[in-house]
This record gives C-alpha cells, structure tokens and sequence, in this order.
C-alpha cells in the first residue's frame, strides 16, 4: 500500500534520511519509532510529499507519487489522511468545521458534507460537542477531531505523525484504540510515527526502527520487543520491558549470592507467544532439582499474545543449572546467564 | 463662551465631521483593498511561504517600507501629479484620500503580513496535506484564522488615519483638523480647538471599541 524506495532527504548539508527502503501491507499497522531527530518527521512528510525526497520513489495505493505533477499530487493526497501532534485545528472553526474542511477543499456538495461529517463525528464520538471551538475541548477530543478530518475523504492510507505525543496515558490509550478500530473496520493502512515504544505495542503489527536516516531493524512487533538487535532497538524497547538489571536489584542479588554457600547463577529468560503459557519454571524445578527465585521481571502481552522478561537467580548443582539452560533453549526461550 | 458657536460655524462643524468620516472611511476601505492582498503576498512570498520568492518578496517588501518611510505630510504632496490623475484634482476632500489611501495600504499591508505569520505553520501543513490549492490555503485557512489580528490591525490603520487626515487641511481637504488648525489656532478660536478635539477623542474612541468588540466576537482562541 505504502512503498519507499531509496528515499534520501538532504536539507542544505543535514542528511535527513539516508536511503530508507519500506513496505507497509494493505491493512497493516506500520509503526516507526526512533528517537527525537532520527528523521521520522521527515519520513512521514515523505509519504504524502509534504517533503519532497531529494531522491528516491515514492508509491502510495499503485501511484507513483513521486511522478505526479501539482494537481495530480493534489489529488492523491485526498487519499492520505493525515494526523498531528499537536492537532493542527483551525480555531476559526468549529468541531464540525473542522471536520468539513477537507470535504470542502474537495469540492463535495454541502448537504453531502453535513451527512458525511455527522456520520464521521459519531464514529469518533463527538457528536454532542459538534459545534465546540477547538478551544472549548480537550486534547483528547481534539485529537478525536482530527482523526475525523483526517478520515473525512475516505483514505486508504492514514498518517499519524506522533498523534498521541501530546496526550496523557490514558486518553493515549483511548486514542489508539480508537486508531485500531478504524484500521479493522475499514482495512485502512495506518503508519504511525512516535518516539514511544508502549505507542507501537499496543497497535502496531509491524515496527521499522529509524536511526539517524537510516531504518536499523524491521520486524513483527512481538520479534523487535523479543528479540531485539541493534542497540537503539534495544534502547527503545527498554522503556518498555527492561533490558537491564536495575542496579538496586544487582546489589540484592549479589547480597543473595554472598549468603548461600550453594552455587548459583542468575539467569535471564525472554519468552513470547505460546511458551509463557507453558509452566516452565516449575519444569526446572521438578526436573533438575533447582530452586528458583524470581527476582525482577515482567510478563505483558502485545496486541493480546503474551511475551515476558525475568530475572532468576537458579541454585542447584552446577551441572543440574548448565542442563536446565539447555532444556530452556530447547523450549524456545532466549537465557542469558547473566554475571554480577 | 459657547456663543462662537454661531449657526454658521456649526454647519462648518458638520460639514468638517462628514468630511473627516468620508476621508478615514474612504482611505481605509481603499487600503485595505489593496493592502490586504499586499499582505498576504508579502507572507506567501516569504522564507517557508507557500509562493516562496525571495526577489519578488523584496521588492515588494522595498517599496512598502519606502511608502511607510515618507512623512505624510511630504507624501501629501510629493504625489500631487498622482492623485491629480486619479481624482481630477490635488485639492478637496477627493483629492485628500488619494495620498491617506497611499499610506494606508502599505501600512495595512504589514499589520496583515504580520497577522498571517501569527497562523501555525502546522495549519498550513495540515491543509497542504488535504490537498488544498494556493488559493483554498488563502481563503479557507489563512485568512479566517487571522482574522481577529486583521481586524484589530485595521482598527489601528482607522485611528492612525484620523491622526492624517487632519493634515489633508494642507491640500484643501477640509475635515475636522484643519477645522480646528483654521478656526481654533489662526482665528483664535481655543472653544473651537476643543471642540474638535472632543469630537475626535470620541470618534477614536468610538472606532477603537467597535473594534475590539468586533475582535472579541472573531476571536475563538
């Protein structure tokens, strides 16, 4: 639905975006995280051609964007909905207004309008606040305003350009959610832009990792947060599920180790999908004698498959713990021994 | 002391009044004609303008800072030959709001530049994004959304030209100032000074809260 293609963006002597190269499937929600300046802005503006790449192709929906002349490019953006941080309402206008401003930019009958805003405002439930100013509602409403604008010419493809970056948790909660029905009940292609990690585990099906220009990994949501590659991945899936020890728990567990005379080495399990409904502790525990004590960790799930990361520190006999690892690995579940 | 009020110099007063209204409101509906589209060109044609061109930005730019620059007093009769081919004539109150006009659009021109750029870029993106032309981005986003700065900048350009207008008196334009330069100072006359001052005092005034109320009512921020 959504192709890139060698695209490289220079702005004077600033390489903004070094060759990125992306497929987003129909109906797919396509996250791109990287930290503040990794060149998301850019990209997402790429997408619809708000900026033009200095090279590279761009293709939305079988049109090649890239190629397009002024009008045609006018044209096709009516087929790109588009959602910002910071709402972008205009304050002349009301709730409805707002709504209306895209459908009248297009030429469409205003009696045609009125039906369409109406049906558009009750999907995102604002009906009663229809005649507002953008200054009498929340952000949260706000943003609500602006994903029914963004909808209102019926796109196939939906931007969101760190639409919940200015809202609190739980109306960014609200938000997504609102994102994802819209995404399974019309099958829009939503790609969505942001610098957090929990934005990206709650909706998205598939997450590019942006890095100074350059995608650096791309993977299924549940593979990047599981199995993470590059540092900056790393580091953005950090927020979410640790990746290190916190050092209070490091010096807890050196404080454990110090006491017991029995050999003991802390391990560090990650699992996803079907292995967390698997009792595997209580394997270890029965089969090779260990005694096991949790001592950090987590277990979530993303988009309804489970997926955790824990701290154990194992005691037993060596050889029982070297067996144990084994057995692990076999299961399925990434061990780390971890040394403090 | 009211007794220089004589039948004579109240109809005077009138007429001078009426010709101080035609004079502000003329020039004023004048300039703004000309200096709203001024304006918005100036912002268009600007650094990160949807017309971006700097040349043409300059130039313009240029000749509204040197009308701006001219004292009015020497503008009312610098551009004589001017207002002669637009008005028929340099002297009367016609031929007054020729000059007040010339120095009200660039000066319009400005406070509206200056309202536009007040509009988030992000509006403009936002449209862009849509698939808005030049001229939707004009009339459907930049315009209606400064509006309210539109209005209180014309509010200003009303009261500076009632400052002007009383130097029309200098070309025959008649109007309340050079009522009050020729009654209340040459013929001393300090009840007919007052009185037009009062008079004036109460018009700006008048203009200055139609104004803000006007904003106020725009205004949805």
């Amino acid at each position: 639905m959504v192709e890139l293609q060698g695209i490289v963006q220079h702005y004077g002597d600033v390489q903004a975006l070094r060759g990125i190269d992306l497929s987003v499937a129909p109906g797919q929600v396509f996250g791109v995280i990287g930290r503040s300046g990794a060149g998301k802005s850019s990209l997402v503006r790429t997408i619809n051609l708000l900026n033009r790449p200095t090279s590279g192709r761009v293709v939305v929906d079988g049109r090649e964007l890239t190629a397009l002349n002024e009008s045609q490019l006018r044209d096709a953006r009516r087929g790109i909905g588009l959602v910002f941080q910071h709402f972008n309402l205009l304050s002349s206008r009301t709730v409805f207004g707002n709504v209306a401003l895209p459908l009248e930019l297009a030429g469409v009958r205003p009696q045609e309008i009125r039906r369409r805003v109406d049906e558009l405002l009750d999907l995102v439930g604002l009906v009663a606040l229809r005649d507002r100013y953008p200054a009498q509602i929340s952000g949260g409403q706000k943003q609500r305003v602006g994903i029914a604008r963004a909808l209102a010419n019926r796109p196939r493809v939906l931007l969101s350009d760190e639409a919940t970056s200015a809202l609190d948790p739980e109306t960014t909660r609200s938000i997504l959610a609102l994102l994802r029905q819209i995404n399974r009940d019309f099958g829009l292609t939503v790609v969505l832009i942001t610098h957090q990690m929990q934005v990206i585990k709650q909706v998205a099906d598939r997450v590019a990792v942006l890095d100074a220009g350059r995608v650096v990994e791309e993977g299924e949501v549940v593979q990047v947060f599981t199995h993470p590659r590059e540092p900056v991945t790393r580091g953005l899936v950090e927020d979410v599920v640790p990746q290190k020890l916190p050092d209070s728990v490091v010096a807890r567990i050196r404080g454990l180790m110090a006491e017991d005379a029995t050999p003991g080495e802390l391990l560090r399990l990650a699992f996803a999908g079907d292995r967390s409904d698997q009792p595997l502790l209580s394997d270890l525990v029965r089969r090779f004698g260990l005694d096991l004590n949790i001592v950090h960790g987590q277990v979530d799930e993303i988009q309804g498959r489970p997926f955790g990361s824990l701290a154990v520190l194992a005691r037993g006999a060596r050889g029982s713990i070297v067996a144990a690892v084994d057995h692990l690995r076999l299961s399925g579940v990434r061990v780390e021994v971890a040394h403090v | 002391m009211f007794d220089v009020f004589t039948p004579a110099l109240l109809e005077l007063f009138g007429r001078s009044a009426w010709e101080t209204l035609v004079m502000v409101g003329l020039s004023g509906a004048i300039g703004g004609a000309v200096g709203i589209p001024l304006g918005v060109y100036l912002r268009l044609s600007d650094r990160g303008g949807v017309l971006e061109h700097a040349a043409a930005n300059r130039i313009v730019g240029t000749v509204v800072n040197a009308v701006r620059s001219t004292p009015f007093i020497i503008l009312l009769v610098a551009i004589i030959p001017f207002t002669r081919l637009l008005a028929g004539s340099s002297i009367g109150t016609a031929a007054a709001v020729v000059p007040l006009t010339v120095a009200a659009a660039p000066f319009i021109a400005r406070l509206v530049e200056a309202s536009l750029r007040e509009v988030d870029a992000g509006l403009v993106e936002a449209a862009q994004g849509m698939g808005a032309t030049t001229t939707q981005i004009v009339f459907k986003v930049l315009l209606p959304e400064a509006l309210p700065g539109i209005v209180a900048g014309l509010t200003i350009t009303l009261v500076s030209l009632t400052g002007y207008s009383a130097m029309a008196g200098a070309i025959g334009g008649g109007g309340l100032g050079d009522l009050g330069i020729r009654y209340g100072y040459q013929r001393f006359l300090p009840e007919v000074m007052l009185a037009v001052v009062l008079v004036l005092i109460v018009f700006v005034q008048a203009v200055q809260s139609a104004g803000d109320r006007l904003v106020r009512t725009l205004s949805h921020k």
